[in-house]
């Protein structure tokens, strides 16, 4: 655990170094996070003036569960999300995996933390004052509410993670699909709304098979309206299994790996 | 003519080479419809409304679906290269080439587009199929018209993205520019929501600026909206904005080819 956080710390202090460098880089980035947010309220603001409510939750829960929403994507679009890009763009089809494979480091963990993106997270400021203004118009909440969404919002995290990895294991054998990259920013799309917006086998799915839904959904829920224990029973067990699939299937493809020759 | 047709030939085997990845890619931009599909029609059905800005349910969901082909092929904004070819220095092979930079852009786009746009067939046969009674299919002229429209917009679209593209040439790596860019044009075209449903003042900046030919006013011809009036002033308004475009990429070009130095970065 110790040496994760070494190599952690190392490789963002050199992320930092990186960034502070291409100044011109990251004010556009910026400038472009910042659109895509005021793009979403200007979004949601357009559907609330036609409806009260969206799938049974008023216009300040919706944005709070869209905050919450790309505060996960942003963290993990921070830190791991270039990193495993890589491994579909790069790393497998050019056989420079090896370089991860002959470190005394797991190289699922150094693939994923390879390549922090500093700058992503000034994006997280703009994104945490839209989630604090949400959440003061949800009125006080029991602190029994905060303590559950605290442990679901950090199994939430690692079933982000699982499932990215996931969408991301299969170019350990189909190698020229760079396009996989794209799977993952695609599907947060589905959890910036509420369940009730989708119909209720799609609902099932995305909270099952394809547990992306849940990810926003449950965490939000238990802050806003209902701490159940069971809700973070099912997301305990849906995270484990989630996180062993994508330890399991990155293993079988790393099997499957044959360096530059692949 | 040859040498560019042997390039556009050239060029779609190159795409071609990549079939698997385009078909995941395309694939992946059903959750889009399937996402907005499932919003709008919550906020019909449980608002109890029958018209928004004059779209009905069936009328946004086609301005959905139309978007989502249109996308295919209009979004050109990975399509050229020209930036990449200039900050890694691989300009220098077209530049001893006998042929035209902007005409190359042009070919890498089309190509890349139009494959784009025949690996989704499958996938758009699958969203009509699903949503198929909240589809409303145009007229045949309009059908044509749209085509026209799509086509024209397309050259425009190439042109406004190769004016910051060329930047490079001044300025290094437009990458971070590029994406800004083509969000906010996304954006102003209506490719996010029809842009009738903004207010009136807002409506305003959008109509004066060349976007909403990309994809509203081609979304608008779908739904049947627009008369041949209407169609062909769009028509003449995206030739102006497309003369404008090619005007400033020369300019640009002719200003600032001088600083290339074809080492790359």
């Amino acid at each position: 655990m110790r040496k994760f956080f070494r190599i952690n710390f190392i490789i963002w202090r050199n992320a930092l170094i990186r960034d502070s460098k291409i100044s011109g880089f990251i004010l556009s980035s910026i400038l472009f996070q910042i659109f895509d947010i005021v793009n979403s309220i200007i979004f949601i603001v357009l559907i609330f003036m036609h409806t009260k409510t969206l799938g049974g939750w008023n216009i300040y829960q919706v944005l709070f569960l869209y905050a919450f929403s790309q505060t996960i994507s942003i963290i993990h679009g921070a830190w791991t999300k270039k990193g495993l890009n890589t491994l579909a763009n790069e790393l497998i089809r050019l056989g420079d995996y090896d370089f991860y494979l002959t470190k005394p480091f797991d190289a699922m963990t150094l693939v994923s933390i390879s390549k922090p993106r500093a700058y992503v997270l000034i994006k997280l400021l703009f994104n945490l004052s839209l989630l604090v203004f949400a959440l003061m118009h949800c009125g006080p909440l029991p602190i029994i509410n905060y303590l559950w969404f605290i442990i679901l919002f950090i199994l939430s995290f690692f079933l982000y993670y699982a499932i990215k990895v996931i969408t991301i294991v299969p170019s350990f054998w189909i190698i020229k699909t760079w396009g996989l990259t794209d799977l993952m920013d695609k599907l947060s799309n589905i959890m910036r709304y509420p369940a009730g917006v989708y119909p209720r086998l799609l609902t099932f799915l995305l909270s099952t098979v394809l547990p992306i839904l849940v990810i926003t959904y449950l965490p939000v829920r238990v802050l806003l309206f209902e701490p159940k224990f069971s809700y973070v029973v099912f997301m305990a067990i849906l995270t484990t299994i989630f996180v062993l699939t994508a330890r399991f299937f990155w293993q079988k493809g790393e099997k499957n790996y044959g360096s530059a020759s692949s | 003519m040859h040498k560019y047709l042997m390039y556009l030939k050239t060029s779609f085997k190159v795409n071609t080479a990549y079939t698997a990845n385009y078909f995941l890619l395309v694939s992946f931009d059903l959750i889009y419809f399937f996402v907005f599909f499932s919003l709008w029609t919550t906020v019909y059905k449980t608002g109890n409304i029958t018209e928004i800005a004059g779209y009905s349910l069936t009328g946004v969901v086609s301005y959905y679906f139309i978007s989502e082909i249109i996308f295919k092929f209009a979004d050109v904004t990975g399509s050229i290269y020209l930036n990449w070819q200039i900050w890694s220095g691989y300009l220098t092979n077209d530049l001893i080439k006998p042929w035209n930079v902007l005409a190359i852009s042009y070919i890498d786009a089309f190509s890349e587009k139009f494959i784009n746009l025949v690996v989704a067939l499958p996938t758009t046969i699958v969203m009509f199929m699903i949503a198929q009674q909240f589809i409303s299919l145009p007229t045949w002229p309009n059908a044509i018209y749209l085509t026209i429209t799509v086509v024209l917009s397309f050259i425009m679209n190439c042109a406004f993205n190769i004016c910051i593209h060329v930047l490079c040439l001044k300025f290094g790596d437009q990458e971070s520019n590029l994406e800004l860019t083509n969000y906010l044009s996304l954006f102003l075209a209506g490719a996010f929501f029809p842009i009738a449903f903004l207010p009136a003042k807002i409506q305003f900046i959008f109509n004066i600026l060349p976007f909403k030919y990309i994809f509203f006013v081609p979304a608008n011809i779908f739904l049947n909206k627009m008369s041949f009036h209407e169609i062909w002033l769009a028509w003449i308004s995206i030739l102006v904005w497309t003369t404008i475009f090619v005007l400033c990429y020369k300019y640009i070009y002719k200003r600032t080819i001088k600083y290339y130095s074809g080492t790359g970065r």
